[in-house]
Parts: C-alpha cells; sequence; structure tokens
C-alpha cells in the first residue's frame, strides 16, 4: 500500500510541484492550501507524512504543527517544515511545536523524495 | 520540471502582482491595516518562495529586499509611508519584467538598495524618529536620493529676548 503525504503551502505552483516531485516517487499525495485544510484532510483519512509551508493564512505552518501534536490519532505523524534561509526563527519555533525536520526553499526534487524515504523508511 | 508547472507559476505569480497592486492602494489609504500588511507580506513571501523553486533566483533574491522591509512593518519596526508604497509599486513593475525576461538591472539594484537602507533603518523610523533614508522618483522618472534627518532643537527660554526669531533659523536649515 502506497505511503500518504500531506503537502500543504498556499503557494499553488509549489503545491503542484512538490506534489508531482512525490507522486513520481511513488507516494500518495493530498493537496491543502493552509492548516486548517490539511488538519481537515487528517481528519478525513490518517496520512504518514505531513510537509509544511510556514507562512499561510487562515492558518499556519506553526499552528498546523501545534495541532497535530495535540491531537491524539495523529500526535506522532512526521512534519516537515519547508522554510526558507531567513525564517531562522520560525524554524526553530516549528522545532520546539514538534516538526520532524526541515527542508529550506529552494530545494530539488531529489532533495524531497531523499527526505521523504527517509522519513518514510 | 514540466511546462505546466511553469506555467501554473506564472498564472499564480500574476494573480499575487495584481493581489499586491490592490493591497498597496488599500494601505495608502489605510496605512495601519494590520491585516493589508499581512495579506502584502504573505503575497511577497510566496513570489519569492515560488520563484526560487523555479529557478527565477534573481526575482527571488530582489523581492526578499522587499518582504524585508515588510516584515519590519508587521512587527510595528518601521511604518508605512506613501515613499514605501511608491517604492513598492515600482518594485512590483521591475518583477514583471524581470517575469518577461526584461528586467532593467540598474533599476533593480538601485530599488534593491533602497529597500536595504529601509530594513536597515533605525526602529519606529523613516521620519519620525532619527535618520531616514529612502529612494523617490523624480519626475524624470529616475532615482535619486533622498535623505530625511532628525535635528533636535531647544532654544534657550529667553531666546526672544535677544531678539531671534527661531522661525528664520528653521528657514536657514530649509534652504
Amino acid at each position: 500500500m502506497k505511503k500518504r503525504i500531506i503537502t500543504v503551502d498556499d503557494s499553488a505552483s509549489v503545491r503542484q510541484m512538490v506534489s508531482f516531485t512525490l507522486r513520481e516517487a511513488g507516494y500518495e499525495v493530498t493537496e491543502a492550501e493552509n492548516g486548517l485544510q490539511a488538519l481537515q484532510k487528517l481528519k478525513e483519512a490518517p496520512a504518514d507524512m505531513v510537509i509544511t509551508d510556514l507562512n499561510m493564512p487562515v492558518m499556519d505552518g506553526i499552528d498546523l504543527i501545534k495541532n497535530i501534536r495535540t491531537d491524539s490519532s495523529n500526535k506522532f505523524v512526521p512534519i516537515i517544515m519547508l522554510t526558507t534561509e531567513s525564517q531562522e526563527t520560525r524554524k526553530l519555533e516549528g522545532k520546539r511545536a514538534g516538526a520532524t525536520g526541515w527542508i529550506v526553499k529552494p530545494f530539488k526534487a531529489e532533495q524531497l523524495v531523499a527526505v521523504a524515504q527517509k522519513v518514510l523508511k | 520540471m514540466k511546462s505546466e508547472h511553469l506555467q501554473m507559476f506564472y498564472e499564480e505569480a500574476g494573480e499575487l502582482i495584481q493581489k499586491l497592486e490592490l493591497s498597496l492602494i488599500d494601505l495608502e489609504k489605510t496605512p495601519d491595516d494590520k491585516e493589508i500588511v499581512a495579506e502584502t507580506f504573505r503575497a511577497l513571501h510566496t513570489i519569492k518562495g515560488s520563484s526560487g523553486m523555479f529557478g527565477f533566483d534573481g526575482i527571488s533574491g530582489f523581492t526578499h529586499d522587499i518582504e524585508n522591509v515588510f516584515d519590519k512593518i508587521r512587527n510595528n519596526e518601521i511604518i508605512v509611508s506613501k515613499k514605501i508604497i511608491d517604492l513598492t509599486l515600482e518594485a512590483i513593475d521591475q518583477i514583471k519584467l524581470m517575469l518577461n525576461d526584461n528586467e532593467d538591472k540598474d533599476k533593480t539594484r538601485l530599488i534593491s538598495e533602497a529597500y536595504k537602507e529601509l530594513a536597515d533603518e533605525v526602529p519606529g523610523s523613516v521620519v519620525q524618529n532619527g535618520r531616514g533614508s529612502v529612494e523617490d522618483k523624480n519626475t524624470t522618472g529616475e532615482l535619486k536620493k533622498l535623505i530625511t534627518y532628525k535635528i533636535e532643537f531647544e532654544p534657550n527660554p529667553d531666546i526672544f529676548s535677544f531678539g531671534t526669531n527661531p522661525l528664520s533659523l528653521i528657514d536657514e536649515l530649509k534652504s
């Protein structure tokens, strides 16, 4: 059975690129535009990993991580943050909130797949 | 990268640019509106992130400089001024040109420098508190340097007894 990944980003183009890359690598991917949508998708079906941007409207990545970590059914799902070089403070906030790791934007498709394979092996 | 992904990037960038322009017009009317500042910041952040992902490093770096200033506005370290709005509208025009591979590199550099100077300002500055420095556009559309100084003037309480008119001192300073 394919592993399921939820990718959360308010940028449709980045979301599409991430989804395409992960689907090509053999994963099932669900897209969400913000943290709240991601929580709804998680309620509908559990995920094996969440990849989230940090700055998003409605619910940002940090609040999403906090919400996931306090939800008993998804408490231990690995969460990877997509950050930029300038977001050092936000990265630390995300780590404190319970993120598993991060990928710095811009990243290459191979990097993304390597992280997914490492986390989901 | 597939061409459909690139197409999606162009479409999204176009929409975000349009959104940015509208936000800036609103911000000019209500410069204290935190929600508009947050929307502007997010649009810039998304343009920066997606352009980096799609290999438009020039746009990503340029937008980073603008984003820095709006991050400071978001954190109340800089106040919104007409100059910032005008500079940002001009920067958006540059981003459009960059997307069409028709960038005016000198102008991009000048605008970037202006944002860097703004970002380096003392918190709460620009005009009110301390020395501010921004780029301004003259009538020919060229960028020229405009520097604002804070001058503290505390005259002696009996200044008028000596026949001095403090207003003429200010007029002299102005000239």
